[in-house]
């Protein structure tokens, strides 16, 4: 039985990807209505990590019609080595990195222990029975976005260090500090 | 490793997994990004189009002064040519073709058959093998001409499979004329 759910899940992945490819052929020779169903694939996930990265809804739309936009003018430059939904959401990391990273360095540098340590003791926010997603929102903006890219987005340390201008030693101690935070939250 | 301790890594586990799986699950974005989206990718498939259009238009515009100046030139030497390479006439091109690649192909026929002229004329003074080195670099070109040209029937009109179509009609008038150049510098070989 777990067999037969595990391989028709990967039928239906291994579908997703070959829809995927031909949508891509067609968005690459200019088929705009292709490209729109990819965005509608993929709006989720590349919302999702603006949303996360960012500080508003309003903000985070904006970043993510840039990352589309970029990704359409880019998009004959998408080998397939990746999946799509990767490569977008990398876009969407890259693009609000470059232009936040002068700000965000300067808050998370500026955050003292004493203020991480509140932020392990604070209660949870307003609304107890957060989900995961809501709580993760919660968080304050710089080890939301530390968690954002190194437990949701999969980037190491020294990626996550170098995408945020800060030391790897402050990207570990912001993490360990979100987790305890959304662990206490989510008891 | 103590209860609490197995707990708290155990707790800690199925955050890390539940993390995870946010990334491909994402969020719903409050409106429907899609229209603003739509009119600003709109401005680059005009802009792309635009700029294929220009390029088809001044292929032809090439092709034409190279034209001219070939059959002002050779047009007293003109024969007839058997089995060199095959002529192309407009049905080679697909009906749905754009009135740019149409203008592009009619000069590049008609130059192309004036080139074939001279390079066989030339090339009667030279042995088996040189004529058939020439004849298959051509056919080289020909080949993938004649791909797109079927792909271009099977597809709708697509600007970059064109450009590169104008492109390679290019390259053979470039090649003839070469081989054509070089021929007549060499002076034959007996």
């Amino acid at each position: 039985m777990k067999t037969s759910v595990l391989a028709s899940y990967n039928d239906r992945e291994a579908e997703d990807v070959r829809d995927d490819r031909l949508l891509i052929g067609l968005a690459k020779r200019g088929e705009l209505q292709a490209f729109e169903q990819l965005y509608r694939r993929y709006v989720r996930q590349v919302y999702g990590v603006c949303r996360r990265l960012l500080d508003s809804n309003e903000d985070a739309e904006d970043m993510t019609q840039k990352v589309f936009l970029k990704a359409w003018r880019g998009l004959e430059g998408f080998r397939g080595e990746s999946r799509l939904g990767t490569w977008l959401r990398r876009i969407a990391v890259n693009l609000v990195i470059d232009e936040q990273r002068a700000s965000w360095r300067q808050q998370l540098e500026s955050l003292t222990d004493a203020d991480l340590e509140r932020l392990e003791t604070t209660a949870a926010p307003a609304g107890t029975g957060l989900d995961l997603e809501r709580a993760v929102l919660q968080l304050p903006p710089g080890p939301r976005r530390v968690l954002v890219l190194h437990d949701i987005e999969g980037y190491t340390h020294l990626e996550v260090a170098t995408l945020l201008g800060v030391t790897v030693g402050t990207s570990k101690t912001q993490l360990f500090r979100a987790r305890k935070a959304l662990r206490e939250w989510l008891k | 490793m103590s209860n609490k301790q197995q707990a708290e890594y155990q707790q800690e586990e199925t955050l890390k997994n539940d993390l995870r799986r946010l990334s491909e699950a994402g969020l719903e974005p409050e409106r429907d990004l899609w229209l603003d989206l739509e009119m600003e990718a709109k401005r680059k498939v005009v802009h792309k189009n635009q700029y294929t259009a220009e390029r088809l238009m001044a292929v032809a515009a090439a092709l034409l002064v190279g034209l001219a100046l070939t059959w002002s030139f050779t047009a007293p030497v003109l024969q007839p040519i058997e089995g060199f390479a095959a002529p192309r006439s407009s049905s080679d091109l697909p009906s749905e073709s754009s009135p740019a690649l149409q203008a592009v192909f009619a000069s590049y026929a008609m130059e192309r058959e004036v080139l074939l002229e001279r390079v066989a004329e030339e090339l009667g003074n030279y042995p088996p093998e040189v004529r058939s080195e020439i004849r298959q670099s051509i056919n080289v070109i020909e080949t993938e001409m004649k791909e797109i040209e079927t792909s271009l029937a099977r597809l709708p009109v697509d600007p970059t499979t064109e450009m590169r179509l104008a492109d390679l009609y290019e390259m053979e008038l470039r090649l003839l004329s070469l081989v054509s150049e070089r021929l007549r510098g060499a002076g034959g070989v007996s």
